[in-house]
């Protein structure tokens, strides 16, 4: 089945709602465009600005994407972002270490950090929201620690010439990793046994735990797969801005929830699901990018995105009459 | 692996226990849910097991399924003791559970609910939709299931009977030995029930050993050849349908002999 198929599978007919996010995405988009011709349509604004450098906000919403079809929360991501980012530069700037391996470590990091999530949720049975909630504050903690509170600048430019600096198409290659990351994710979660097993850990934990599924190891496997990707998205951060800092990188939490949650709504409707994630986080970031355009305050950054998610979770509650989110992490 | 008998053999093993639990306790706690219990189903007929609301009927169905492990007793297959340690053991040896309530997963379709944990595959990396369709579709018409408009609906737009079928059909397309249904009636009505029933029949017939655990004696008449009657944890008494009556089940359900007087089992 070709891709397009898969995303129409047959059960669905409501082919509005599954495009309503993607159209309102192109409505903001030609209506900004409209109303600053100059500014928001130019390459500058429109590849780099939002499709490049909001490639990390969507490496980090994708990183949510899994422990939540799992049925899990994962709270620490952003500060996981944080730490990731702080390595690149500390190793990197600090002690000169070749910026391949910095990333290495930096993903490293994350795995450890999702396996320690993993072992107090599922080996301990502590509630996942908690749990993250917990070792997101720890590991912003470690982050000021190691990084002295300071912003640590001058990242090789190998790492940022690879992430917006170069280009295909005329688009950053953040954009690209990113798009090639959601391909990844989709085709797991569509067409291998074991995306077809998170997906029943998600919605039918009960049921997969009686069939004989390892459901234990498969939540405990999403939170590694969250902290590896949450990491790789402080790698392009890093690239992005050719520095880090201990505090920024949290800003990110809230949008990737919006995100996750508004994408849920889109294209898969009922499902967490990658591209429309993706959408979700540029629909947002053009929204964002335009109003500020157009001068209005900063402030209605976070009455986008706090509305956005409250929104999202508003109308997934309404389609699961129908379709079912079914996100039930206490279970 | 279950071995796929030859006609021959399926009636020489007629009239042999297929599953066989001797001695099976399980305590929770404060509650001894199990003890004691011998239980068995012979291949071609349908075992009943009845009793009051908490008697053990599905901490015993959870305890051959390797659920739970049980405290003591041992489990034989075709003769054979083995030890099942999880549901994985269970389905190795051809016994499938159909679970109160807890069968099917309602956001997912029929196909993916039926393959559940056993996807077939073109490659390690590729689900193979179209066989595992096919197979969903033929298993469903092998039992007469007729009524669902697509396999690839969502289970929770089906009617209680069609939810039983499909978790019915989950249950044999493995080359099952036993098939266990525990309450598979009590949300149905009477039409959807009377399908249902149909349906439990069938697998006996196809010489399948099931067992059925109902509250509803007058069903459980219609369908199974014997019934084993659970109280308080303890199994009193075992009939066969043609020999018994109904009010002989209420009397052995509500007030049967137990072995040992409750409170003061014998510490496991
Ligand atoms: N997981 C469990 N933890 C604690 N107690 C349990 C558990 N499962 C069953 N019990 C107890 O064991 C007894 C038997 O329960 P159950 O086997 O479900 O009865 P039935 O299916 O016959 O209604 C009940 O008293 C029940 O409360
Ligand atoms: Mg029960």
């Amino acid at each position: 089945m070709s891709v397009l198929a898969r995303i129409a599978s047959p059960d669905v007919r409501d082919w509005g709602e599954r495009l309503a996010l993607p159209f309102a995405w192109l409505v903001t988009i030609v209506v900004f465009g409209f109303l600053r011709p100059d500014t928001f349509l130019t390459s500058d604004n429109f590849f780099i600005n939002i499709l490049g450098t909001q490639a990390v906000q969507v490496a980090l919403a994708l990183a949510l994407v899994i422990p939540l079809v799992a049925g899990e929360y994962d709270i620490s991501v952003a500060a996981n972002l944080t730490l990731a980012s702080m390595i690149v530069a500390l190793l990197n700037v600090d002690h000169g270490v070749n910026i391949f391996l910095a990333i290495l470590v930096a993903l490293a990091a994350g795995a450890v950090i999702g396996i320690i999530n993993g072992g107090l949720i599922v080996g301990l049975g502590i509630n996942s929201f908690i749990t993250t909630l917990g070792t997101s504050s720890i590991i912003a903690g470690v982050v000021l620690w190691i990084s002295e509170s300071r912003t640590v600048g001058g990242i090789s430019s190998g790492l940022v010439d690879n992430v917006i600096i170069g280009k295909l198409f005329g688009i950053p290659y953040s954009f690209w990793y990113v798009l090639a990351l959601s391909v990844a994710m989709f085709y797991v979660l569509e067409y291998t046994p074991l995306g077809r097993r998170l997906l029943f850990c998600g919605r039918g934990q009960s049921v997969a735990r009686l069939s004989g599924l390892s459901v234990g190891r498969l939540r405990w496997g999403a939170m590694v797969a969250s902290g590896v990707i949450a990491a790789a998205a402080g790698v392009l951060y890093a690239g992005t801005t050719g520095s880090a800092d201990p505090a920024s990188g949290l800003n990110f939490l809230l949008p990737a929830f919006s995100a996750a949650f508004l994408g849920a709504t889109a294209l898969q409707p009922g499902r967490f699901n990658p591209f429309g994630t993706i959408v979700a986080v540029y629909f947002l970031a053009t929204g964002i990018t335009g109003l500020q355009q157009l001068g209005v305050d900063t402030y209605v950054q976070q009455l986008f995105y706090g509305g956005a998610l409250v929104l999202a979770v508003a109308l997934s509650q309404l389609a699961r009459k129908r379709q079912a989110l079914d996100f039930n992490p206490t279970d | 692996m279950p071995v796929n008998t030859g006609d021959e053999t399926v009636s020489k093993q007629e009239n042999s226990n297929i599953l066989e639990l001797k001695g099976a306790s399980k305590r929770f706690g404060a509650v001894q849910a199990l003890w004691n219990v011998d239980f068995a189903v012979r291949t071609g007929e349908v075992m009943a097991l009845v009793g009051d609301n908490g008697a053990g009927k599905s901490t015993l169905i959870k305890g051959v399924a390797g659920i739970y492990s049980l405290d003591a007793g041992e489990v034989f297959f075709e003769g054979e003791k083995v030890s099942i340690n999880g549901p994985r053991d269970a389905a190795e040896l051809g016994i499938e559970v159909v679970y109160q309530d807890l069968a099917l997963a309602d956001n997912l379709d029929v196909v993916a609910n039926m393959f559940l944990g056993r996807e077939r595959v073109r490659t390690p990396f590729r689900l193979d939709e179209a066989s595992m369709e096919r197979a969903a579709n033929e298993t469903l018409a092998s039992l007469s299931v007729t009524s669902l408009r697509s396999v690839r609906q969502n289970v929770a737009g089906l009617s209680g009977g069609q939810r039983q079928a499909v978790a019915v059909a989950k249950a044999v397309m493995w080359n099952s030995r036993v098939v266990i249904l525990d309450e598979p009636t009590a949300a149905l009505g009477v039409a959807q029930t009377r399908q249902v029933l149909d349906l439990v029949r069938r697998l006996a017939e196809q010489g399948l050993g099931v067992v059925v655990i109902s509250h509803n004696l007058h069903d459980i008449f219609e369908v199974a050849d014997r019934i084993t009657v659970l109280r308080l944890g303890q199994r009193v008494a075992e009939y066969k349908v043609a020999e018994t009556t109904q009010q002989e089940i209420v009397r052995a359900i509500t007030a049967g002999d137990l072995q040992t007087v409750p409170g003061l089992e014998v510490e496991v």
